[in-house]
C-alpha cells in the first residue's frame, strides 16, 4: 500500500501530465511563449509539491489526528484532555477548551461535565510531555481526572487485598495455647468485591457495622447462637470447593476489626513507583458514585427551572392586553389624524 | 345550634367527637401516608446507612405537611426543585448504593407520589380553604351566627335591606 500511494501513484500523475503537456504542446507554446520542455518541468515540480503536501496532509488525517490537538494544545498553552471509556478502553484526545479562562468547567461535555483539577486541587499534576503538552486522563463517568500517582495508588492497594487473600494464617504469638491464628484482614474480608472493600474503607466508624451488616445480608444468612446466658448472632454460608461443602462463619465484631486494621494498613501502604498501571483498570476501580452524567443532568434541570421561572413571571394575559392598548392607541392617532388633516 | 349534645347511654360530647373527627380529617389530607410507607421501604433495601439517612431526609421534608400548606405558584418547578435534591443526594450514596435497581425504583416512586401530592397546594387553596373552614369552625362553637358563604357574583345592596 505504502509503495502504491508513494512511488506508483506520483510516478503515474507525472506521466500522465507528460502526455498531457505533449499532446497540447502547440496550444501552451502559443500561449505563455515558452519552450514545452520548461512548461513540462514546472508542471511536474509542481505536480509533486502538491501531492508531497496532499501525502502528508492525508497521513496526518488519517495516521496522526491527535497531532492537530497536541499542537492546538501547545499553542494556546491549554490541557489536552484524555477521555477513556472503561468498558471497551477506548480513549479520545480532547482540547481542554474553556468559554473563560478562569472557569472551571471544560467546554466539551460530550460525555459529561468535566472539572479542571488544576482550578479545585493542588494534587492534580498532569502528565507533562516536551514542549508544553499537559495531558489530564479523566473516564467517561468521572468529572474529576485521576492523576498517574492515583492509579498507582489504586494498584498498590489492589496489590495489598491480593497478596492478603494469599498470605497464610499464622500463629498468634502471644496466646499461650498456641491456638490462636492471626488472619490477614484482606483474607477474612476475601468474600467482597473490590468495590466493596474500597467502599468500606472510606467509611466513617460509625457507619462500619451497619453497612457491614448489610453487604453481609448479600453473602450471608444469619442464625442465632446461644452461649452460655448470651445470645449472639453469626453469619454463616455453605459453599462447594474441590467436590465438597464447607460452611464458613463469620462475626461482625471480627470483621469491624478487619476492616480498621486494613484501613490502618493502608494508610501507610508505600506508592509502588516501579511498576506498570493500567489507567482503565484504576477508573473501574473508582467507585465514587457522583459521576459526570448527575452533573450534566442537574446542570439540565437547574437550566429548565431558570427557563420555568422566566416564563412564570411572563403574563400573556397582561402583555396581550397592553399590546392591544398600543396598537388601539396608534390606530385611533391615525383616525384623528386623516380626520382632522382631511386627507383620505 | 351552638348547644352541646351528649350521647344518650355514654355520655360522651357527641359534638367533640365530630370535632376530633374533623381534626383528623383535615391532618390526613395535608399529610401523606405515602412518606411512612416509603422510610419502611428504603430501611428494607440493602443500601448504605448514609444513602438511608439522606432519602428519609428527603421524605421527611418534602412529604411534610408544610409542604402542601405552602404557596406553591408552580408544581412542575417543585418537582424539578424535588428531582435536583434526589440528583445532589447521590453525593452522600456509595457506588454499590447507586447500582442497586431498587433505588432507581424507590426514586421514581418518590417523585411521581410527590408530584401528586404538592398538586394541592397550588395557588395555597389547601391553605386557603383549611383556614376558612377553621374560621368558620371557631366563630360557630364560640356562639357566634357565621356569615353564609356566597356563592355566584355579588352585586352592591344600594338602598335596599341588608339580608339576615
Amino acid at each position: 500500500m505504502r509503495f502504491l500511494a508513494e512511488i506508483i501513484i506520483p510516478a503515474a500523475g507525472a506521466v500522465l501530465l507528460c502526455i498531457v503537456v505533449f499532446l497540447m504542446k502547440g496550444v501552451l507554446s502559443f500561449v505563455i511563449g515558452l519552450p514545452v520542455w520548461m512548461i513540462a518541468i514546472a508542471g511536474i515540480l509542481a505536480g509533486v509539491v502538491i501531492f508531497i503536501q496532499l501525502n502528508l496532509l492525508t497521513a496526518f488525517f488519517r495516521y496522526g489526528r491527535e497531532g492537530f490537538t497536541f499542537m492546538e494544545a501547545r499553542r494556546k498553552g491549554m490541557l489536552v484532555i484524555c477521555d477513556v471509556e472503561v468498558g471497551t478502553n477506548n480513549a479520545e484526545f480532547i482540547l481542554g477548551e474553556k468559554t473563560d479562562p478562569k472557569s472551571p468547567l471544560f467546554k466539551d461535555e460530550k460525555s459529561g461535565v468535566k472539572v479542571d483539577p488544576s482550578m479545585i486541587s493542588a494534587y492534580s499534576e498532569p502528565m507533562r510531555f516536551p514542549g508544553g503538552l499537559n495531558i489530564v486522563g479523566y473516564a467517561y463517568r468521572d468529572m474529576l481526572p485521576q492523576t498517574t500517582k492515583n492509579h498507582l495508588g489504586v494498584k498498590a492497594i489492589i496489590q495489598y487485598f491480593r497478596n492478603g487473600e494469599e498470605t497464610p494464617d499464622r500463629i498468634d504469638p502471644e496466646d499461650k495455647t498456641g491456638k490462636k491464628k492471626i488472619v490477614h484482614p484482606a483474607k477474612t474480608l476475601a468474600f467482597l468485591t473490590d468495590n466493596e472493600k474500597f467502599e468500606l474503607i472510606r467509611k466513617p466508624e460509625h457507619f462500619l457495622e451497619v453497612d457491614l451488616k448489610t453487604k453481609l445480608g448479600s453473602y450471608f444468612k444469619t442464625k442465632e447462637v446461644t452461649d452460655g446466658q448470651d445470645k449472639r448472632v453469626i453469619y454463616y454460608r455453605q459453599f462447594q470447593k474441590d467436590g465438597k461443602w464447607f460452611e464458613q462463619t463469620v462475626e461482625v465484631p471480627e470483621l469491624i476489626n478487619a476492616v480498621q486494621s486494613m484501613k490502618a494498613d493502608i494508610n501507610k501502604l508505600p506508592i509502588a513507583m516501579d511498576c506498570y498501571f493500567s489507567m482503565t483498570e484504576a477508573f473501574k476501580n473508582n467507585n465514587s458514585a457522583f459521576t459526570a452524567q448527575h452533573v450534566s443532568a442537574l446542570k439540565s434541570l437547574l437550566t429548565q427551572l431558570i427557563t420555568e421561572d422566566i416564563m412564570s413571571k411572563v403574563n400573556l394575559w397582561t402583555y396581550g392586553l397592553i399590546g392591544m392598548g398600543i396598537l388601539a392607541v396608534f390606530f385611533g392617532g391615525v383616525f384623528v389624524l386623516i380626520k382632522f388633516t382631511g386627507k383620505g | 345550634m351552638g348547644e352541646l349534645q351528649h350521647d344518650m347511654d355514654g355520655g360522651r360530647r357527641i359534638d367533640r367527637d365530630f370535632a376530633g373527627e374533623d381534626i383528623r380529617f383535615r391532618a390526613k389530607i395535608i399529610s401523606s401516608e405515602y412518606a411512612g410507607k416509603c422510610i419502611e421501604l428504603i430501611n428494607k433495601y440493602d443500601l448504605s446507612h448514609s444513602c438511608k439517612i439522606t432519602l428519609i431526609d428527603l421524605v421527611a421534608a418534602n412529604f411534610d405537611p408544610n409542604a402542601v400548606l405552602a404557596r406553591t405558584e408552580n408544581v412542575s418547578m417543585r418537582i424539578i426543585k424535588f428531582q435536583v435534591a434526589l440528583i445532589i443526594a447521590v453525593t452522600a450514596m456509595d457506588f454499590s448504593d447507586t447500582s442497586n435497581p431498587g433505588l432507581l425504583n424507590i426514586t421514581q416512586s418518590m417523585t411521581d407520589a410527590f408530584g401528586d401530592f404538592i398538586s394541592r397546594s397550588i395557588g395555597g387553596k389547601e391553605r386557603d380553604a383549611i383556614t376558612k373552614i377553621e374560621t368558620h369552625s371557631s366563630s360557630h362553637y364560640s356562639g357566634l351566627n357565621p356569615q353564609p358563604e356566597q356563592r355566584g357574583i355579588q352585586l352592591p345592596n344600594i338602598g335596599g335591606r341588608r339580608q339576615q
